[in-house]
């Protein structure tokens, strides 16, 4: 029997073969000498580019952050509130405050205001990213506008936040949809909050205390830990303008300290489990092809495995590599979908219940089965809670990122929320049913 | 005493909060639907503020149905038209500002407290409302739909409905009254999903992509995209004489009415 090649996405790397097209001008005639004289062997080189271990492919997103990483770990943090009450100035002190220190370069308030537009998998989203440092981590910083960039934010994994900053002005307190903000924080998964109480240098101290305790109330009603969340009392105008260091540049470090305190690292897909998702399955006479032999693999690293002791045919694009008891397949979830607008290349009909539409992810994909379980319709440009039936189960975890396609159209992106039961045999055959047989069944089912 | 001067406070407040507000960008906010239950009168108001989280906010929610509520009410005491069958009334905002509130003040009072509550500015950008003769043997009869709604619910009609998109029909049946307000309520869904911009009529030409089509009857039905909805209408014996969608946030059409009016005639 001939051992068995699994290679990866190997589709991907080809261009990565150097082109030497955009040079400046004085190097252009040496290239072009170059390249001719190594025409003959354009092809040999191809072969070798494409079985190189060396040029990694990041595929996931946290495995780019690894790039960022520098030698601190990496942390993504957000601000949420209300419009008044500071949130961009706060973003502009601390940068200001760590740009003294040499930890972040100073961002002017309307560099960070008005969040730009940006694409990510295609959809628009409007979000102003900060980097900084303190000495302890490197920080990914994101500011929204609305409730509905920050779900686009999650959905794409663009700045998955691992904990927020509660702006809230002493001025006002809690506003009616400070409500709003912390459930935004739940549903995006956001566990790790701390509060700064901004503009105490316009309030009187009593004030200051009724907003701590008003606030810490609040989030207890919400479900986070209310008593122990920390709150931290300052000003960021001050601490923007370089006054009074106690409200100032002091209490942004006291903010800094708990962020660094309060909020974990999260971890990295480099510290999970062994997972290698199959692109392509060869079957080859010998070794002989190897031109590299890998001695060390990396996340993200696109490769070919020699398997032995199994048929080519058992093994399919799709399937997973995985430390044994790790990873599982599944063929019913709950999931976060984006729906792409007409401008973003999604279609312009809006999709009800029971619709078929084609799941991607990771190397695989399969028809699924879409139910909405909170609304009548998802229109385009509108997120939903979306349960995924599959017609057969594929290998998947929380949290993975997915597309949905219908022919050549990109539908929508989402995360997968939750994994549900299996399917029993009879839903299973009901996916594949017409309408006029799911509502036969409906009927005898409410006639019972 | 007391209480009326804090009221008073709360509304001088207010209104110096809105007047500084005034100019922010609303581009977020809420339709409201209003259907009375024997659904002779309706309302639908669209009223914007600056973050969706507000929009999401129980105490913006119910400022807004309130408005929806005053609307209906307006349109009931409305005079009614004597040449055409039904009456439709457009409202901008200024028209919107001075109607009188359930609570007995007006609107914009109303607006003013909801400002100062959230801090955010709110505009109440526009009204329609609709109502049928007093007589009930026209057959007309009016539904609404808004979206997105949970799918769930069965609340009485003469609650507001609210959500980002809202659509008013107004309907000519026969005798089934349960079963046409049933399919007046799909092709209110429809109307919200597929965003007709007339009604047509025999002379219209399909259009040359099925997706792009525009005219109402011609559509393919959304529930059912095997059929498009003249035929439905027909089948349902159901005529549809009018009908209005808003969308939170779009651009309004000012021609619509003419339009509407071209195919009452």
């Amino acid at each position: 029997m001939y051992p068995v090649i699994l290679s990866t996405q190997l589709t991907a790397l080809i261009p990565l073969a150097p082109i030497p097209q955009a040079l400046p001008p004085s190097q252009a005639g040496r290239t072009r000498r170059a390249r001719r004289g190594r025409r003959a062997y354009t092809n040999h080189l191809r072969i070798q580019q494409v079985l190189l271990p060396s040029y990694t492919l990041r595929r996931n997103y946290a495995a780019e952050k690894k790039v960022f990483l520098r030698d601190k770990p990496h942390c993504n943090v957000g601000t949420i509130g209300h419009v008044d009450h500071g949130k961009t100035t706060l973003t502009a002190a601390i940068t200001k405050v760590l740009a003294d220190k040499a930890l972040a370069q100073a961002k002017q308030y309307a560099e960070i205001d008005n969040a730009p537009e940006e694409k990510a998998r295609g959809i628009t989203i409007n979000v102003a990213h900060v980097e900084y440092s303190t000495p302890n981590r490197h920080y990914g910083h994101t500011d929204c506008p609305g409730h509905a960039d920050y779900i686009k934010n999650m959905i794409t994994g663009t700045a998955q936040m691992d904990g927020a900053i509660l702006v809230v002005a002493a001025t006002d307190g809690a506003m009616p949809q400070t409500r709003e903000h912390l459930l935004l924080a739940k549903q995006i998964g956001v566990n790790h909050i701390v509060v700064f109480i901004n503009k105490v240098d316009a309030a009187d101290q009593e004030m200051v205390e009724l907003v701590e305790m008003e606030i810490r109330e609040l989030m207890s009603e919400m479900g986070y830990d209310g008593d122990n969340v920390p709150v931290i009392k300052g000003s960021a105008l001050n601490a923007l303008e370089g006054k009074s260091p106690e409200t100032g540049s002091e209490a942004i470090m006291k903010l800094l300290d708990a962020i660094d305190g309060h909020i974990p690292t999260p971890v990295r897909d480099l510290d999970k489990p062994f997972l290698l998702p199959v692109e392509n399955v060869y079957s080859i006479p010998g070794v002989e092809m190897f031109h590299q032999i890998l001695e060390e693999a990396h996340a993200g690293d696109q490769l070919g495995a020699l398997v032995r002791g199994v048929k080519r045919d058992d093994i399919r694009r799709g399937m997973m590599m995985v430390k044994p008891g790790t990873a599982k397949a599944y063929d019913h979830l709950e999931t976060q979908v984006y729906i792409l607008n007409k401008e973003e290349g999604g279609r312009a009909k809006p999709f009800m219940s029971y619709v078929q539409m084609q799941m991607f992810s990771k190397t695989w994909d399969c028809a699924a089965q879409i139910t909405i379980p909170d609304k009548e319709m998802v229109m385009p440009g509108e997120d939903a809670k979306l349960i995924v039936k599959l017609l057969r189960p594929m290998v998947l975890e929380q949290g993975q990122r997915f597309t949905l396609r219908d022919g050549s159209l990109t539908l929508g992106t989402g995360v997968v929320t939750k994994t549900l039961p299996h399917l029993s045999e009879k839903d299973r055959i009901s996916l594949t049913e017409g309408k006029k047989a799911r509502q036969a069944a409906l009927e005898k089912e409410k006639g019972k | 005493m007391a209480e009326s001067w804090l009221k008073e406070q709360a509304q001088a407040q207010g209104w110096a909060k809105a007047t500084r507000l005034e100019g922010r960008p609303t581009k977020q906010g809420l339709v409201a639907v209003a259907v009375d239950s024997a659904g002779r009168h309706g309302s639908m108001v669209e009223v914007n503020c600056e973050t969706d989280f507000v929009a999401r906010n129980k105490s913006f929610q119910a400022m807004v149905e309130g408005v929806a509520a005053a609307c209906l009410k307006y349109i009931e005491g409305a005079p009614t038209s004597t040449i055409s069958p039904f009456t439709k009334m457009h409202l901008d905002a200024d028209q919107l500002k001075q109607l009188p509130s359930v609570g007995g003040s007006t609107l914009a009072d109303e607006v003013a407290l909801t400002i100062n509550n959230i801090g955010e500015n709110v505009v109440l950008r526009r009204a329609v409302g609709l109502k049928t003769k007093a007589s009930e043997s026209d057959g007309l009869f009016l539904t609404g739909y808004v979206h997105p709604t949970p799918s769930q619910t069965n609340s009485p009609v003469a609650i507001p409905l609210l959500g980002r998109y809202g659509s008013l029909v107004m309907l000519k049946g026969g005798a089934d009254r349960q079963k046409e307000e049933i399919f007046g309520k799909q092709l209110c869904q429809h109307i919200v999903g597929m965003n007709p911009l007339k009604i047509g009529s025999e002379e219209d030409k399909p259009a040359k992509d099925p997706d792009d089509e525009k005219v109402l009857i011609l559509q393919e039905y959304l529930l059912d995209p095997s059929t498009t909805v003249g035929p439905l209408l027909t089948s349902n014996s159901v005529s549809i004489l009018d009908f209005v969608r808003y969308e939170c946030g779009e651009e309004t059409l000012q021609d619509t009415e003419n339009i509407v009016a071209e195919a009452v005639n």
